[in-house]
């Protein structure tokens, strides 16, 4: 009776820690979507409403200015309204080029191969165009091999340690955890980077990023998840009609009289 | 044999002896978190261009080489520690770019000379905002000490332990006497493809100057580098506490959420 018993509290046991750990099952969803390369994400991080997308080898990225994006629209209904047809994003890549949107109906351009060249003009940013167009830390811990991330060597992928409750704004919603060891030179560990994915009705909704050391816990992002989907809205990465193109500095004479040479307008497009 | 044997042992602990470098005093001040120093970069860090390196996580430190004003510039850097709370500031006789880091909060400002007295900016003139300290960054990229180049100086005489993967490993290489008297230690490091020697100068055993110079391929596969000289004027183990608080008439308005 008793090693009956044993067995099957044994089993009970087991049978329970794998429930515990088990990762959510739409971690495997988004971990398919984001190894596509197709996918469409809205998230709100300190600074506001963001959309990324990323379709056959294209990526974008913009704040969102529309109506439903929360404190924008409500700080600045007019600016809702005029932004509402602004469908230029602020950071293209395509056809081998990327795109920096710096005014409504104006880029600069350049050849993806001479993205990291010296001749560019370091104000402008370009070296950290990929940076914009990468996934956020938080959504790449299911695709840390998104080709846009500039990676830490200190910072290997993060893996899924466990699957617990844990109360948000007062509510329990189910949380998986993972985890990576920040690597010091010495082959140790300096610190460790969590990650913690919530879900609402098997939905991710909140992704939050902390660094552990020592003992202490120190905050370091969190995202509202508003949307991820392999469906890409129509006109996602197109660019607008009459939208001057111009190309990026590279430290000639044009680019000391800033005057950038323009090559060409955007003609209608669809995509 | 019984000589050779004694002759070996004594190499081998005078060898021993000169790899307990003086820099490690150095060393031991900034692990302790307990120090003050004062130090001019005669050699300008120069205008940061598209292909510096992009701080994933932000940036450790002050944004010396993102500042038109202090490009080209000899500059000097006043940096104190006493346990977590530091101060740091980096500029020239005019012009301060300046960081208080106290009780796990930063607050940057600036400071300019005006009628041979300072005036102080944050947010705005004499208000000043703290800002979350960015820990990975510091994690990542090393504590920063003033501008880039002592940062990078100082975090390289550190243990393997305390460097994240992604900075460059140094070596002692030697060590010797000048013509002029100054004691030198030299150390080497050839990672992420740009070998770097650095030399730290000694009178007596007071760290006096450190000469550095540094070459990598570009893109075009020519061969470019750069030199540095510090000097410095103090580096004790003593905190400097006057510096380590909001200088007289600056206040803090940050709106703290009630714990």
């Amino acid at each position: 009776m008793t090693v009956r018993f044993l067995i099957l509290a044994l089993f009970f046991c087991i049978f329970n820690f794998n429930v515990a750990n088990a990762e959510q099952a739409a971690a495997e969803e988004y971990r398919k979507i984001f190894s596509s390369g197709n996918f469409y994400i809205e998230f709100r991080d300190k600074w506001g409403t963001r959309i990324l997308a990323g379709k056959n080898g294209m990526r974008m990225e913009r704040m969102r200015y529309d109506a439903e994006s929360g404190d924008i629209a409500w700080l600045n209904p007019l600016g809702a309204i005029f932004h509402k047809e602004d469908k230029n994003p602020e950071v293209l890549y395509r056809d081998g080029k990327f795109y920096n949107f710096i005014e409504k109906k104006r880029a600069n351009v350049c050849d993806a191969d001479k993205i990291n060249s010296e001749e560019l003009n370091p104000r402008s940013g370009w070296n950290k165009i990929s940076q914009k167009l990468a996934l956020p830390d938080e959504l790449a811990v299911f695709y840390w091999e998104d080709s846009f991330r500039l990676k830490s060597s200190a910072i290997p992928a993060p893996t899924f340690k466990e699957s617990l409750k844990k109360k948000v704004d007062g509510k329990d919603y189910d949380c998986d955890r993972y985890s990576c060891d920040i690597k010091n030179l010495a082959g140790g560990g300096a610190a460790a980077l969590v990650y913690e994915m919530f879900y609402k009705d098997g939905n991710l909704f909140r992704a939050e990023s902390y660094l552990v050391r020592g003992g202490k816990i120190y905050p370091i992002n969190i995202l509202k998840i508003q949307k991820i989907q392999s469906e890409i809205p129509k006109d996602t990465f197109k660019i607008e009609k009459n939208t001057e193109l111009y190309a990026a500095g590279m430290g000639d004479m044009n680019d000391l009289l800033e005057k950038p040479v323009k090559i060409g307008t955007m003609e209608a497009e669809t995509l | 044999m019984r000589n050779f044997l004694i002759a070996v042992l004594l190499i081998f602990l005078c060898q021993a002896e000169a790899e307990a470098a003086k820099i490690d005093i150095y060393r031991e001040m900034l692990l302790r978190n307990s120090y003050t120093i004062r130090y001019e970069n005669l050699t300008p860090p120069p205008r940061e261009t598209n292909k510096d390196r992009v701080e994933l996580y932000g940036k450790s430190g002050l944004a010396v080489s993102e500042n038109d004003y202090l490009t080209y510039r000899s500059t000097s850097g006043v940096v104190t520690a006493d346990g977590q709370n530091r101060y740091e500031e980096v500029g020239d006789e005019d012009f301060k770019l300046c960081r208080l880091s106290k009780d796990e909060e930063d607050f940057f400002f600036s400071k300019y000379k005006k009628k041979d007295r300072w005036e102080y900016f944050g947010t705005r003139k004499n208000r000043v905002v703290a800002n979350e300290k960015n820990y990975l960054a510091e994690i990542l990229e090393g504590k920063s000490y003033g501008d880039s180049d002592m940062s990078h100086f100082l975090n390289a005489i550190l243990p393997n332990t305390e460097k994240s993967a992604q900075n460059s490993s140094y070596r002692f290489i030697a060590q010797g006497r000048l013509a002029n008297g100054l004691f030198y230690e030299d150390y080497r490091s050839d990672d992420n493809g740009i070998t770097e020697a650095v030399r730290y100068y000694f009178s007596g055993n007071n760290l006096v100057k450190i000469a550095a110079a540094s070459y990598h391929k570009n893109s075009d596969g020519k061969i470019d580098g750069r030199r540095c000289i510090i000097k410095i004027q103090e580096f004790s183990s003593t905190p400097d506490k006057s510096l380590l608080k909001l200088p007289e008439g600056v206040k803090d308005e940050t709106k703290r959420k009630k714990k």
